[in-house]
């Protein structure tokens, strides 16, 4: 019955292990494997929707930018034509706390306090005020900054919030220069109205046709043409009609061009509308007539004057409402009636009105950056590394299983196999899961490594001592691995809370650097329990039964006789030894 | 069984002989900050000569290469290939391109050669530094007022630049401006790699670390003492572990103080993931020698408490070293072969898993039987033997 369930056990071990090696081969293993082999290659195995991809690298490995943000002071819109006393007053702030925070007025003489605001400043930095919970703001930031990453076209960015007013952007394959672009400005919301000069304005169209010849274009060519279209839209979310950016962005045409900013006249100027002239507090969810989600926003008297005009030229042109946020459409409603100071856009649905708020809000009112942190890799110096680290990687394990066979003979052997199912199962789950792996992670991993081979060699050498006592090969198995069991459980429970600790801190510290160890050193150190619990145990009870481990030397044992294979009795009579 | 209670004076003399430098070193040098606890910024450019992929193909087929082509990837670095004029010999045909182009064109750095098949072709991946010096790269950094700036020349017109943050202006403004910098003064460049770190974040990483280290230590500390609570006196295993933790990361600190005023090796976050690491496995280890203890003790409760102690040395001091030999040929491979960047990260974990073998026989050890026996004096004989300690030893 027991050698029956370990033939499964054994069964099953070797199965995982073989998956877990399929799904971890390289698709290149000459870049790490010597090359005058012709080793198996390629991205082969694909079953079911399992396709096996590359590992996912950190972006010390990969190349890219890393950069932390954090929340330096609230920037607040400059109205037109305001000059900065008006502005101070507006604020309720001294001048000279405004010159502090804002470099850009550093050009500023005094005496052009009184003129209207340089034209290419937008927005001014205003100081924090400690008890503010910024927390919605910093989460408004986030997603523009994911939109402008996103609409740059880079895949597998991660955009995160670190702490309480900090922001994190990891965007492989970019430079500095890049990088600082993506997440440096605050965000712009602005309202823009089709081009009349480029007016292809739509016969009536059914809408559902349109939908379809859309995405059914919507292929990769299309996303390289780098369209602006609003991450939300990609997939199978397709949009209320009211809320149509479709009409916006027909292939074949850059988008962007069609757009153009709605100008109006104000007090004799050409005044462009935009969210500097929102009143921020006012843009709220609500529900429209059909009790659908639908978001009402206010204009101050300006802002409502300029709409006013656009609006009623829409109701005749029968046109739509750009709503952009750092050039990115967001919505494009129809206007159904002349508007001035308040509007309402309708037609959406619970999630993309709070979304479209959210934006609406962060376009009106975004708060301002400093950068902190900032860390960039080149790809080639990334790919390097790998290269070096696999192949020491290698090496080291080649001489660890070498180690093991000499040193345990066969126990070493079985060993030996451990390790490689160990290894390969670590490797399989960070390609799976999938773990960013960065040289602190293989650094983690390597430990881990230690570890495994830790508690494989605590059960031999315990083992090794019950044989010596005479006991049976079975009863050895046995207490051999019950007697290493509490230094096994206690190292790897102590390992387990320095990685706690570590995950605690890693926010402080590093954090992908030091998240990527500590997840490396955990997933390592539960399968080297796993392995010494399951694997090893399962291996050496396998051997029990073959005429050829009853031999002592093959355990590293010299002067002693045939070993037993079960419950002999022959330990006192040898034990005087010891 | 071997008697290592006995030596605990060769012990405690090492143990002295190891810490009095480190700490000697550590309260002269400290550490060498590097800008993660330091801030500022810090710049690995290399500087390139620009070349054409034509002017590579027209010069290789004036040297008599076949079928050449030459392709540029995004940081100029040239990948060529081409069949050989007589087959066999790679490297006469990799030297003959080479030669041919620093006739013409200038230095040429190879990356990697690899015959496609001894019979067919080679290809060649190869870039041209740029004739860069390090007074160069100075005068740049003091053209944009950061004359204090600390260079270094890392590889083929390669540099790494580190400089402070700035009392006026961002780290990433600063940034902006060397490489603009460069851009003008020297010639093209890339980036391999850049860090910049401002102070805000740079005193937090230092204050949350050492508070990491803290609680990581009182952490096990409870644990150890729950794990260890069948036998008397469970919290003097924690407190041993410890304090032989406490040994460990004194000289790999102080290692790492030395390494910094003799070969400039920085600290960093990294350095500070080694040294939790490090907690990992001298504990680990520690633990191992206890366990041993534990179930001797619990076996054989009256005997006497060296005896246990020497044997459960003894018992397990044949996986000790083979645990540690293990992971110190893996480190080792790691630090020769693994490249540049984690050779710090891998010297704290070679240098850690060396001391945490030891501190666990010479240290945690000899403290339990030291604390156990009443006798941490005597490890210093200084005056007369009280007579309390021999009292409290015979009812040891």
């Amino acid at each position: 019955m027991r050698r029956r369930q370990n033939q499964v056990a054994l069964f099953v071990i070797v199965v995982v292990t073989a998956f877990s090696i399929a799904v971890t081969w390289p698709g290149d293993p000459d870049k790490y494997l010597p090359d005058f082999i012709p080793w198996p290659s390629g991205q082969g195995l694909n079953i079911g929707g399992f396709d096996r991809d590359e590992f996912r690298l950190g972006l010390d490995l990969a190349g890219g930018v890393s950069v932390t943000l954090e929340v330096s002071g609230e920037a607040s819109p400059v109205r037109r034509g305001e000059t900065l006393n008006e502005f101070a007053a507006r604020q309720d702030e001294s001048i000279e706390t405004l010159l502090d925070l804002n470099s850009a007025l550093d050009d500023l003489e005094p005496e052009e306090y009184n003129r209207p605001i340089p034209e290419e400043i937008t927005t001014l930095v205003l100081p924090l005020d400690p008890d503010l919970d910024l927390s919605e703001e910093v989460e408004q930031a986030r997603l523009i900054i994911e939109e402008r990453v996103n609409g740059f076209g880079v895949s597998e960015a991660e955009v995160t919030i670190v702490g309480a007013d900090r922001i994190n952007a990891q965007i492989p394959g970019v430079t500095a220069q890049e990088a600082a672009g993506l997440v440096g400005s605050t965000a712009l919301l602005e309202f823009r109205e089709v081009d009349p000069d480029h007016a292809t304005q739509p016969e009536p169209v059914d809408l559902i046709d349109v939908r379809e010849t859309i995405f059914d274009a919507f292929d990769a060519t299309f996303q390289q043409e780098n369209f602006p279209i609003p991450p939300r839209l990609t997939g199978t979310d397709i949009p209320d009609p009211d809320v149509d950016v479709i009409l916006a962005a027909p292939p074949g045409g850059g988008a962007e061009q069609r757009w153009i900013k709605a100008v109006r006249w104000l007090n004799g100027e050409e005044v462009a509308l935009n969210g500097t002239f929102l009143i921020a507090d006012s843009i709220t969810r609500t529900l429209d007539a059909g009790g659908q989600p639908a978001l009402s926003f206010e204009f101050d008297d300006d802002g409502a004057e300029l709409f006013e005009q656009i609006t009623s030229d829409l109701v005749i042109s029968q046109g739509r409402l750009g709503i952009f946020v750092d050039g990115q459409l967001i919505s494009a409603p129809t206007v159904s009636a002349v508007i001035s100071d308040a509007g309402i856009i309708t037609g959406l649905d619970e999630e993309s009105s709070q979304a479209l708020r959210r934006q609406l809000r962060a376009g009106a009112l975004p708060i301002n950056f400093q950068t902190i942190q900032q860390t960039e890799v080149a790809a080639t110096l990334g790919e390097d590394s790998v290269v070096d680290t696999v192949q020491a990687g290698l090496i080291a394990f080649l001489a660890i299983l070498l180690f093991m066979v000499i040193y345990y003979r066969l126990p070493g052997v079985l060993a030996a196999l451990a390790l490689v199912v160990y290894a390969s199962m670590v490797m399989a789950t960070f390609k799976l899961v999938p773990v960013t792996l960065t040289l602190a992670g293989i650094g983690g991993f390597v430990l881990s490594v230690g570890l495994a081979v830790d508690g494989n060699i605590l059960i031999f050498e315990r083992m090794k001592e019950e044989l010596r006592l005479g006991r049976s090969l079975q009863g050895a198995v046995e207490a051999g691995w019950n007697r290493a069991w509490p230094a096994i459980r206690d190292g790897n429970v102590s390992t387990l809370i320095t990685v706690a600790i570590l995950w605690l801190f890693a926010d402080a510290l590093n954090a992908n650097l030091i998240k990527s160890f500590a997840i490396a050193l955990l997933v390592g150190t539960i399968f080297s329990m796993a392995t010494a619990i399951f694997v090893t145990r399962i291996f050496l009870q396998a051997l029990i039964g073959f005429r050829l481990t009853r031999r002592p030397w093959l355990f590293g044992i010299r002067g002693m006789p045939p070993l037993e294979e079960s419950a002999g009795r022959r330990r006192r009579a040898e034990s005087s030894g010891d | 069984m071997i008697n290592f209670v006995g030596l605990r004076r060769y012990f405690a003399t090492l143990s002295f002989l190891l810490l009095i430098p480190c700490l000697v070193a550590l309260a002269l040098w400290q550490l060498n900050p590097g800008i993660d606890f330091d801030g500022g910024i810090e710049l690995e450019v290399r500087f390139l000569r620009t070349v054409e992929a034509d002017t590579v193909v027209e010069t290789a087929e004036g040297a008599g290469l076949e079928e050449f082509s030459a392709t540029i990837t995004d940081e100029a670095t040239f990948s060529a290939s081409w069949t050989f004029a007589e087959p066999g010999n790679p490297d006469a045909e990799d030297q003959a391109l080479v030669d041919a182009l620093e006739a013409e064109i200038g230095p040429v750095q190879v990356i990697d050669a690899q015959a496609i098949d001894v019979n067919l072709g080679v290809e060649l991946e190869f870039w041209f530094p740029a004739t860069v010096t390090q007074e160069d790269v100075r005068d740049v950094a003091s053209s944009i007022d950061i004359p204090d700036a600390r260079i270094q020349e890392t590889g083929d017109a390669t540099f790494k630049i580190r400089a402070e943050e700035p009392d006026d202006g961002s780290i990433e403004e600063l940034r902006e401006d060397l490489e603009t910098a460069f851009g003008e003064q020297i010639g093209d460049f890339f980036v391999r790699s850049s860090a910049a770190v401002s102070g805000i974040l740079s005193a937090e990483i230092a204050e949350d670390a050492s508070i990491a280290l803290v609680i990581a230590a009182i952490a096990i500390l409870i644990y150890i003492s729950l794990s260890f609570r069948r036998l008397a006196n469970p919290a003097l295993y924690g407190a041993a572990a410890i304090v032989a933790l406490l040994h460990d990361i004194t000289i790999v600190v102080g290692v790492f103080s030395i390494l910094g005023q003799v070969f400039d090796t920085e600290v960093n976050a990294m350095f500070v993931t080694a040294l939790l690491a490090i907690i990992g496995y001298s504990v680990n280890d520690t633990i191992v020698v206890f366990d041993r203890i534990r179930e001797n003790r619990l076996a054989n409760p009256d005997e006497d408490f060296r005896t246990s102690v020497n044997a459960a040395i003894t018992q397990s001091l044949g996986r000790s070293l083979n645990t540690s030999l293990t992971l110190i040929v893996a480190l080792v491979a790691l630090f020769l072969i693994g490249g540049v960047t984690v050779r710090p990260f891998v010297l704290v974990l070679l240098v850690g898993a060396v001391a945490g073998t030891y501190s666990s026989i010479g240290v945690a050890s000899q403290i339990v039987v030291l604390w156990s026996e009443g006798s941490f004096h005597k490890l210093i004989r200084v005056g007369p033997r009280p007579a309390r300690d021999r009292a409290a030893r015979a009812s040891a």
